[in-house]
């Protein structure tokens, strides 16, 4: 009974995979040339109301996914000691120490009520700043040319965006996606509805980090979904005015090329015409 | 035949020998210390010979004997085979005299052959009887003056001409070709012409002759079977045998391109004929699933659904309401004994849960499968949403991808929601569709320069008519004429330049 499927029913659950990194204080430097201390985790998508003073919990991790998640591992380089870590408990992270970046195999198992595969995920550790996108940063002034032919830069050079050096964050939303979930595991999962996404970010201005490679600053929110989709839709809006336009070119195209075909047909005629005569 | 030979033939001078003695050299004496290298198995003497001391190294480094055919080991003494001559029995040797010249002639006709072993008391001359036996004739019939009055006289075919046809028939053994070739009276007459008399006569004449008579009654009617028998091998028609000849002169005289074309049309039929079956078979198929299921349904309002059984019998009445709402009672029956919290919206219980619940619990409910598309979710039973993005179709798929880079959007998404999957979905479908167009532009361009090709062209040979009336306007107005503005199209440029000769 407990495999029965549902049909026509799929649920999922937003979740957020990535990781943080932390630059460690000279004094916390071992003997190794460690310079991060990161965490690489799987966590529930929308962040508690209130940020985490531990740097390395600010994003996710709002609700406990214990209960469809049974373990997750990780797949770190060979070079650590155990490259396999099993997480078995929430919170399902990884914490470690280390120099260089590297890919990450992460691979979700679900409870056993679920009946279902293991997912897997490769997420790149990301340890170094993300690289700043300039275009999206206000313009510095212009230098003034004054009347005695000196230029002069006004004096209220805006502060240039420092690079958030730490902690760095790289995470990646993902929604997974029960389709047909058993009978048994639809009610676990009916019972524990996900913690919604915030409207925008909640978090104070001093708490910004980039998430992934989108250059997003905060925590998960709907705005991101929504401007990830507005682009997009500007993107098609653009795309179908080119559509518009081509097809009118291809209506003009298609009638010159009927015209021009007459045409051919007539001097043919014509010359038909002419030939016979003259023969 | 020793190497010395070969090198004499081929004209290569004996090695270490003075030129000019040739063959009477005497081979080089053999070094005593030096050991003859020895003959391998299966190689003919000859062979060897020609190879001389180089021994092959494939054939020594051939550890198993190379097998050749045996050579045929003749015992005994040798065949001796003779020359004689004979008379051939099938031009009439051995037959009665007759006064026909030409029959003479070919009755002593000597021909001379090989024979082998030929017996001590042969004659030369005599008729070879080996092959007698097959020397067979078709005993084609004849008439005689009476018989021909009586039944056989027929407009078309005069006496002479019967008469002539008999003669062939007997002399050329119903070779109806060659009787037909060999036809020396007017009008000319076909094979079929040819059969047609000949068989119609066999027939009337196998009809009336009496049958002999003072026969037991049991030998009559076999006598009279033997007569059907004979009829009905007589029989010949000759509309049906110039119509056969004409259809198969047709067939054999088609062109290439016709063959080519019946093929493709036969081709065509087969696969039409295929297709047709392989519908059918669908459909009746669908039939069976949709009678099979409805059938029983609309019988005893039992349902073959899930969990139909016990609740079947109240189905019934719920079976108009479950069309309304557009379900099909397949997925959902007997939920709601399955223990399932509230929001669910099980087939029995009214629908509770509200699309806001919904959201809340990150549920989607897709369409349940139906006949027509029996497994409408073609996705595994667990994945994530990032991968579901519905791939574009292979031939525009990297174009897409261009035009999506160019765009600045990547489809690894940083929010994959279901909204924004669908987003791009539609992106990517219109962009596909944008790069069709494109190559549809594209095309249709090049097709419009083609033809405006080919109009300057049939421009050009139409010149000549063009020239004198522009050669009046060149005299009229020249630097017009130079300045008009036909000078795009290539005739006009050519006219130009004789204008301004």
């Amino acid at each position: 009974m407990a495999t029965k499927r549902l049909r026509g029913v799929s649920v999922y659950r937003p979740i957020i995979y990535g990781n943080t990194a932390v630059l460690l204080d000279a004094s916390e430097r071992g003997e190794n040339d460690h310079t991060h201390r990161w965490t690489v985790g799987v966590r529930s998508a929308t962040s508690p109301a209130v940020p985490s003073k531990n740097q390395a919990s600010q994003i996710g991790g709002a609700d406990d996914l214990s209960y469809f998640i049974k373990k997750v591992t990780f797949k770190l380089h060979e070079t650590y000691s155990q490259p396999l870590r099993t997480i078995e408990k929430p919170p399902f992270e990884v914490t470690e120490t280390g120099w260089g970046e590297f890919d990450i195999i992460i691979k979700i198992f679900f409870v056993p009520e679920a009946f279902e595969k293991p997912l897997t995920f490769t997420h790149h550790l990301k340890l170094h700043p993300w690289p700043l996108d300039l275009s999206s940063l206000p313009r510095p002034p212009t230098p003034v040319l004054n009347a005695d032919g000196t230029e002069e830069t006004p004096s209220v050079a805006p502060e240039p965006p420092a690079l958030v050096l730490s902690p760095v964050h790289s995470w990646q939303y993902e929604e997974v996606v029960f389709v047909e979930p058993t009978e048994l595991f639809y009610s676990t999962l009916l019972a524990r509805p996900p913690a919604p996404l915030p409207k925008s970010n909640r978090h104070p201005r001093t708490l910004v980090h980039a998430l992934g490679g989108g250059g997003n600053f905060g925590e998960f929110s709907l705005e991101m979904e929504n401007d990830e989709g507005g682009r997009m839709d500007e993107a098609r809006k653009k795309t179908l005015e080119e559509i518009e336009e081509m097809r009118k070119v291809l209506v003009g195209h298609e009638k010159e090329l009927q015209g021009l075909k007459k045409e051919v047909e007539e001097i043919q005629a014509t010359q038909a015409a002419n030939a016979t005569p003259a023969a | 035949m020793t190497s010395r030979d070969v090198r004499d033939i081929m004209s290569i001078s004996e090695p270490a020998a003075s030129p000019g003695l040739g063959g009477l050299q005497a081979p080089p004496p053999r070094r005593a210390g030096q050991q003859r290298e020895k003959r391998p198995d299966g190689i003919t003497r000859e062979l060897y010979a020609l190879m001389g001391d180089n021994a092959p190294s494939l054939a020594l480094a051939q550890s198993t004997k190379p097998k050749f055919k045996e050579r045929i080991k003749r015992t005994g003494p040798a065949i001796h085979w003779q020359l004689s001559a004979f008379t051939n029995p099938s031009r009439g040797a051995g037959k009665p005299e007759s006064d026909d010249k030409a029959e003479e002639a070919r009755k002593k006709l000597k021909l001379r052959h090989w024979v082998r072993d030929l017996p001590a008391n042969h004659v030369d001359g005599s008729p070879d009887t080996k092959f007698a036996k097959f020397n067979t004739s078709s005993q084609p019939y004849s008439y005689t003056e009476d018989e021909y009055n009586k039944w056989l006289s027929d407009e078309a075919w005069p006496k002479e001409d019967t008469d002539h046809l008999f003669e062939l028939a007997h002399q050329y053994d119903l070779r109806f070709i060659v009787m037909a070739d060999r036809w020396e009276r007017t009008p000319e007459r076909g094979v079929d012409a040819l059969k047609a008399r000949y068989y119609s006569v066999c027939r009337v004449l196998v009809n009336n002759r009496p049958r002999p008579e003072n026969l037991a009654p049991e030998e009559k009617e076999k006598a009279d079977k033997l007569r059907q028998e004979t009829l009905a091998s007589f029989h010949f028609d000759i509309n049906r045998e110039t119509e056969r000849k004409a259809y198969l002169k047709s067939l054999l005289s088609r062109t290439p391109e016709q063959i080519a074309d019946e093929d493709f049309l036969y081709v065509e039929s087969r696969r039409l004929e295929q297709s047709y079956n392989k519908i059918a078979a669908e459909r009746a198929e669908l039939l069976k699933i949709l009678g099979g299921r409805e059938g029983i349904g609309a019988q005893g309002g039992m349902q073959v659904g899930v969990g139909g059984g016990v609740k079947g019998v109240a189905l019934g009445q719920k079976d108009a309401e479950r069309k309304r709402k557009g379900q099909t009672g397949w997925e959902i029956e007997g939920l709601n004994g399955g223990g399932l919290p509230e929001g669910w919206a099980g087939e029995g219980s009214k629908r509770k849960a509200t699309a806001q619940q919904d959201a809340a619990n990150c549920i989607e409910r897709h369409p349940a499968p139906s006949v027509s598309a029996p497994k409408a979710n073609i996705w595994p039973s667990v994945g994530v949403r990032s991968s579901r993005i519905a791939p574009v179709k292979p031939g525009v798929a990297s174009k897409v991808a261009a035009a999506l880079t160019e765009l600045g959007i990547t489809t690894h998404l940083v929010m994959p929601t279901k909204a924004n999957i669908e987003k791009i979905d539609t992106l990517q479908a219109s962009l596909a569709q944008m790069v069709e167009l494109k190559k549809a532009v594209d095309r249709i361009q090049s097709e419009i320069r083609m033809v405006k090709k080919k109009k300057d062209q049939l421009l050009g040979t139409e010149e000549e008519t063009e020239v004198k009336k522009e050669d009046e306007d060149a005299r009229t107005d020249r630097e017009a004429s130079i300045r008009t503005k036909r000078s795009a199209s290539a005739s006009s440029t050519s006219t130009n330049k004789r204008a301004r000769h």
